[in-house]
């Protein structure tokens, strides 16, 4: 059986399909938005859905069981919901398998992120064990500091200092200057259905890599490595490298770009900077939800493979947790021309 | 369904209060360790990993990503599921789902709670800003709400759901996990208790309890090596509208219980389910509503909740025992509960239950309980789908 994107909708800074503000909004209107223009991509009706598998993390939107403030604006009101508390993509990954196990032939998913109504940096350290990592006032940021320093301390080993250099500027031209990409508020929705469609879903993987960063290293990415794996055995792939055209990563910093292409084995230090920026690599730098940006990357995807003019295999990657502590990664197929 | 699946293993800690001596980690590996060693099985044996379990009731933020590794999970296949209350029955349906789908031989799921480092009372006021959060009142007066209306329409006595509470905590006295047990426990014992908010009295409602429970999900090949497997042969989720003023007659009704039932009744072809079921591990938080479940579900009549308990029927050793184990009323680590009824039910089929096991069970049916009204209901079978 396989499994294709039927419908995908958006409400998030920077690529909004109505004018409003998503921090203007509440959240069951920033979703409600996306819900609808999903169904409305798909051109279906709410009633052709028989479930909804949604994507929040209680209290980064400032709310409990996060899901109940979405109920109705996912229309799941007397129908089967249930909540993946992670990456979008990963919540994706289950309505697959939903689709797979036969139990379902059409599933809603529907991410959100609100992290102005939230404390991320105290929910960051939170989330750290509360025996050595949280008391030492680790947070997301000095993860991701922590593993930049160590990716760079690669790249200097293995470029020039030009390359390096280079590498910095040519993210900031992206937008990404070497800073924090900042997060946003929004909400991503993607209709999935049984069945062969524009762009299919040929392969998915996930992993948890160590949550003690001493027991990682930093440089590399374990945990994506063995996603990708995953997703390629399940898509058949012989030669991924050759066979993935393009790959939309979920970037925080300028240098898990380099990190996540290694790990997926789309690129290696030895190719050098210049290989980072030949188009292949899509990322969106700024304002990406926490927990909606793995769905909006496989929504930009889909957009991609839609307007491409032949086929064409697109990897998607989302991750969550420290450093990506969590990885997830789809393998969507287009057949182009829609 | 592309292939039938079934629960071949369970494992729980001991259900208490609190567990100082173990860190939540601990508290997960605890249960897994049982369920594996349950289906004989090693770490190295699991394919995937299904957690549940909800944020800040046991004071932390995305834990899963802590105790993960404590369940197993490096370097594998992780996600979790939370639903509020119904986050273990969720949990345990996405398992099987996800081993249904082929893709993996063994899930594991693994729901826990350490409620005595959070806060669960603060947890469950993070509500709705505008309209909830200045009236949220956590379980007890939500519940004593739809509970006096229930009350009202159907004639229910405390007497009658005193008989719940005793048959609940007389059936934990036979269960080494249970948290709250009272072999001696009396009807006048419950009516004499606290006044919480009227009518629900201290010992009609569930404790708040540190624990966890794993089980052990398998397909395809693997489920061959099991003599008495617990088949899993329908499940349906029913979610509904996010604020309380939104339900009329919400247990008098009790429209998502009633409607999930009536699709897994269907799916399996029950038509009489008070005859035809042989045991059910019901989401009871509170005395009270078992008898609403009992409706819902098409045990007995509307309004014929109290003869049903009076008469005995829903005890070990009646026609259709109820939460032999004790239930929620006896044990209650919220993103553990519905795994526990999952893990109970599985236990009965397995013939694994012990002191409690009732006699002939081939049919057993499990629900989930959440939010103001969500439900869960899943149907387990010895006879493989």
């Amino acid at each position: 059986m396989t499994v294709s994107i039927k419908g995908i909708g958006w409400q998030l800074p920077d690529m909004q399909p109505s004018p409003e503000k998503p921090a203007d909004r509440s959240i069951p209107a920033l979703v409600h938005q996306a819900v609808k223009a999903c169904v409305d991509d798909a051109r279906l009706a709410m009633s052709a859905i028989d479930a909804v598998v949604t994507a929040s993390v209680d209290l980064w939107d400032g709310k409990t069981a996060s899901n109940i403030a979405v109920t109705e604006a996912v229309g799941a009101t007397m129908r089967a919901e249930t909540r993946i508390a992670g990456d979008g993509l990963l919540a994706l990954i289950h309505g697959a398998m939903m689709l797979l196990s036969g139990h379902y032939r059409r599933v809603l998913v529907v991410a959100h992120g609100k992290c102005s109504e939230a404390d991320v940096d105290a929910l960051s350290n939170w989330s750290f064990d509360p025996v050595y990592q949280q008391t030492l006032h680790l947070t997301d940021t000095q993860a991701l500091a922590l593993q930049s320093q160590a990716v760079a301390a690669r790249a200097e080993a293995r470029w020039s200092a030009e390359h390096a250099a280079d590498f910095l500027r040519a993210m900031a031209a992206g937008g990404a200057e070497g800073k924090l990409a900042p997060q946003g508020d929004g909400a991503c929705a993607v209709i999935i259905e049984a069945g062969d469609g524009d762009v299919t879903l040929t392969g998915f993987g996930y992993d948890l890599d160590a949550h003690y960063l001493g027991d990682r290293c930093l440089s590399r990415c374990e945990g994506l490595q063995r996603a990708t794996r995953r997703a390629c055995r399940m898509a058949g792939l012989a030669k991924p490298q050759r066979e993935i055209a393009r790959h939309y990563w979920s970037l925080r910093t300028a240098w898990q770009l380099p990190l996540w292409a290694e790990a997926a084995g789309s690129w290696t230090f030895a190719e050098g900077p210049a290989a980072l920026q030949d188009g292949r690599h899509r990322l969106q730098w700024a304002g990406l939800p926490p927990f909606a940006a793995g769905l909006q990357r496989l929504i930009a995807a889909v957009k991609d493979l839609r307007e491409s003019p032949g086929s064409a295999l697109s990897l998607v990657q989302g991750c969550h947790g420290a450093a990506g502590q969590a990885q997830a990664v789809c393998l969507l197929h287009g057949r182009g021309g829609r | 369904m592309a292939r039938p699946v079934a629960i071949v293993g369970t494992g729980q800690t001991r259900h208490c209060k609190a567990r100082p001596d173990v860190h939540q980690g601990e508290l997960v590996n605890e249960a897994v360790t049982a369920a594996l060693l349950d289906a004989d099985l090693g770490f190295e044996d699991i394919d995937a990993i299904v957690l549940t379990n909800m944020e800040l009731f046991e004071g932390r933020a995305l834990p899963e990503l802590w105790c993960g590794e404590f369940a197993g999970g490096l370097g594998k296949p992780v996600m979790k599921v939370a639903t509020g209350g119904t986050s273990g029955t969720s949990g345990a349906i996405a398992g099987l789902i996800q081993a249904a789908s082929g893709l993996f031989d063994t899930v594991l799921v693994v729901g826990w709670e350490k409620h005595s480092e959070g806060s669960t009372q603060t947890g469950m006021s993070l509500t709705d800003p505008a309209w909830d959060r200045h009236i949220a009142s956590g379980a007890i007066g939500n519940f004593a709400l739809s509970i006096s209306q229930y009350v009202a329409r159907h004639g229910v006595t405390p007497e009658q759901a005193a008989l719940v509470a005793v048959k609940a905590r007389r059936n934990a006295a036979l269960n080494p996990h249970a948290h709250v047990k009272d072999a001696g426990i009396t009807v006048e014992k419950v009516l004499a208790s606290p006044m919480l908010a009227e009518p629900v009295r201290l010992l009609d409602m569930c404790p708040q309890s540190d624990g966890a429970c794993a089980l052990v999900i398998a397909g395809g090949d693997m489920v061959r090596r099991y003599r008495h497997p617990a088949w899993f042969r329908a499940s349906a989720t029913r979610h509904d509208q996010p604020y309380i003023g939104d339900h009329d007659q919400r247990l008098i009704k009790m429209r998502t219980l009633r409607s999930a039932a009536q699709e897994v009744y269907r799916k399996v072809g029950v038509q009489n389910p008070f005859k035809e079921i042989d045991v059910a591990e019901l989401y009871e938080p509170v005395s009270y509503v078992e008898l609403a479940w009992y409706e819902a579900l098409g045990f007995c009549a509307q309004g014929q909740a109290g003869r049903l308990i009076e008469s005995g029927a829903t005890q070990i050793g009646g026609e259709l025992p109820v939460n032999p184990s004790g239930g929620v009323l006896c044990a209650n680590p919220v993103g553990a509960t519905g795994v526990i009824r999952v893990a109970e039910a599985a236990k009965q089929l397995h013939g694994k239950a012990g002191a409690y096991q009732v006699e002939g069970v081939r049919q057993a049916l499990v629900t989930g309980y959440g939010v103001y009204a969500w439900s869960d209901v899943l149907f387990l079978s010895a006879a493989q789908p």
